[in-house]
């Protein structure tokens, strides 16, 4: 079956979430689009986290539906780095692209110098960590990224770097779903805005 | 990620752990060895099965403590929720790894223990294959448990409670199967029903154990 380039990414239909009897959300209602970033605000507790973990299918949906085109996959970074502080930044990588080569340009592509490659995570900053956790994203070849306050402990180098990664991601044809409080410095062409409420 | 190297991963990610890795083992040494100087010498032979399952049930309980509780933490258990490959094999190479790097020094070890606690050979390689086909399922119903309590704060109390009632008749016919041995008559039955457990826990273990998971996540 062809399916059309413009075909959305995701469709989310009437999405509901509740924790026990409290509702987080409901009747959550989008499309992503290929080439657009959405970014999804609201206050805490809002449902941010809960929202992207259904989309990664970590959770399972209790109401309404998340239909994902057959030919992508999503690639997740939570608020956690997933990382083990035993290993070093190429070692945690390696369970996700085995060259090396690919895995120190993608920590490099984030501002992770090459001195600290090698080390064992736990003598890395968090903001460092954060990277590690962040390059995943550029090794997969998932077309729709979905990113949990992925500027926690960065600093601006980094977020810039990041925000960079973002762009040139839609640029050729990806997506992403980020959940943030801050300020995404993106054109308006690619940026779309989710409020939580 | 895919299954192979989420294997090798663990591997590394527990030699890495070595000194945690050791705890277990120094406790099976350690407690093993309180019986030889507590017990009178011509009893020894006698209770050395029990003490050594026994021992060995604890020690391999004590290394589930920590099986997915970090990975809960850390947040790479989500990153094994989200993976394309099926989360029942992941668990099972993770739990395979956990066999490799737990339970397999228990093996080396129990010659020497052996030597300790007078047993004859023969006793000793029917107490060795009794707890080879008997670790599988522990490590399995264990698991369970660890993933069950994963996400809570006192899951390790939890998970001895959940599991030593459920290690019962593992332990029965384990010892079974060397007082078998040991009176000379023929030890195949108890065999075969740990031998069926290890069986039923390989094939379907990391499946119960995944939803356990998922359902841990909700």
């Amino acid at each position: 079956m062809l399916i059309p380039m413009s075909e959305p990414y995701l469709k989310v239909k009437k999405l509901t979430h509740a924790y026990g009897r409290a509702a987080l959300f409901s009747a959550v209602t989008f499309d992503l689009a290929p080439g657009f970033i959405l970014q999804v605000t609201g206050k805490n507790g809002s449902g941010k986290t809960t929202l992207l973990q259904l989309l990664s299918g970590i959770k399972i949906p209790q109401d309404g539906s998340i239909h994902l085109r057959e030919d992508i996959t999503c690639a997740y970074v939570g608020h956690k780095n997933a990382v083990k502080a035993e290993l070093s930044p190429l070692e945690n990588l390696a369970l996700y692209q085995p060259d090396a080569k690919s895995c120190a340009q993608a920590l490099e592509a984030l501002g992770l110098e090459k001195s600290h490659h090698r080390r064992p995570c736990y003598r890395l900053s968090a903001g460092q960590q954060r990277k590690v956790a962040l390059s995943r994203l550029i090794l997969s070849d998932a077309k729709v990224w979905l990113l949990d306050e992925p500027f926690t402990a960065l600093d601006d180098t980094a977020k810039a770097h990041v925000i960079k990664q973002l762009e040139s991601h839609a640029q050729n044809g990806g997506s992403a779903i980020v959940a943030t409080h801050e300020r995404l410095d993106l054109g308006k062409t690619i940026l779309k805005e989710m409020v939580m409420s | 990620m895919t299954v192979q190297r989420y294997f090798f991963f663990c591997l590394k990610l527990l030699f890495r752990q070595r000194r945690e890795v050791a705890l277990p083992l120094f406790f099976f040494l350690m407690v093993s060895s309180l019986f030889p100087l507590t017990f009178p010498a011509k009893y020894l032979s006698m209770i050395a099965p029990s003490a050594l399952w026994i021992t060995a049930l604890l020690s391999i309980l004590l290394s589930l403590n920590n099986l997915f509780r970090e990975d809960v933490e850390d947040g790479f258990l989500e990153q094994l929720l989200v993976s394309p490959a099926p989360l029942g094999l992941l668990v099972a190479v993770k739990l395979l790894a956990h066999w490799i790097a737990y339970v397999l020094p228990l093996f080396v070890a129990l010659p020497l223990l052996g030597l300790w606690y007078n047993m004859p050979a023969e006793t000793l390689s029917v107490l060795a294959l009794s707890l080879l086909l008997g670790t599988p399922s522990l490590l399995a119903l264990g698991a369970l448990a660890a993933a069950l309590s994963a996400g809570l704060k006192q899951g390790g109390t939890l998970l001895m409670l959940i599991t030593l009632p459920l290690a019962i008749p593992l332990l029965l016919f384990g010892l079974s199967m060397v007082d078998m041995a040991v009176s000379g008559l023929s030890y195949a039955a108890a065999q075969d029903f740990l031998f069926a457990m290890a069986v039923v826990s390989v094939s379907i273990g990391p499946t119960v154990v995944a939803a356990s998971l998922r359902i841990s996540m909700e």
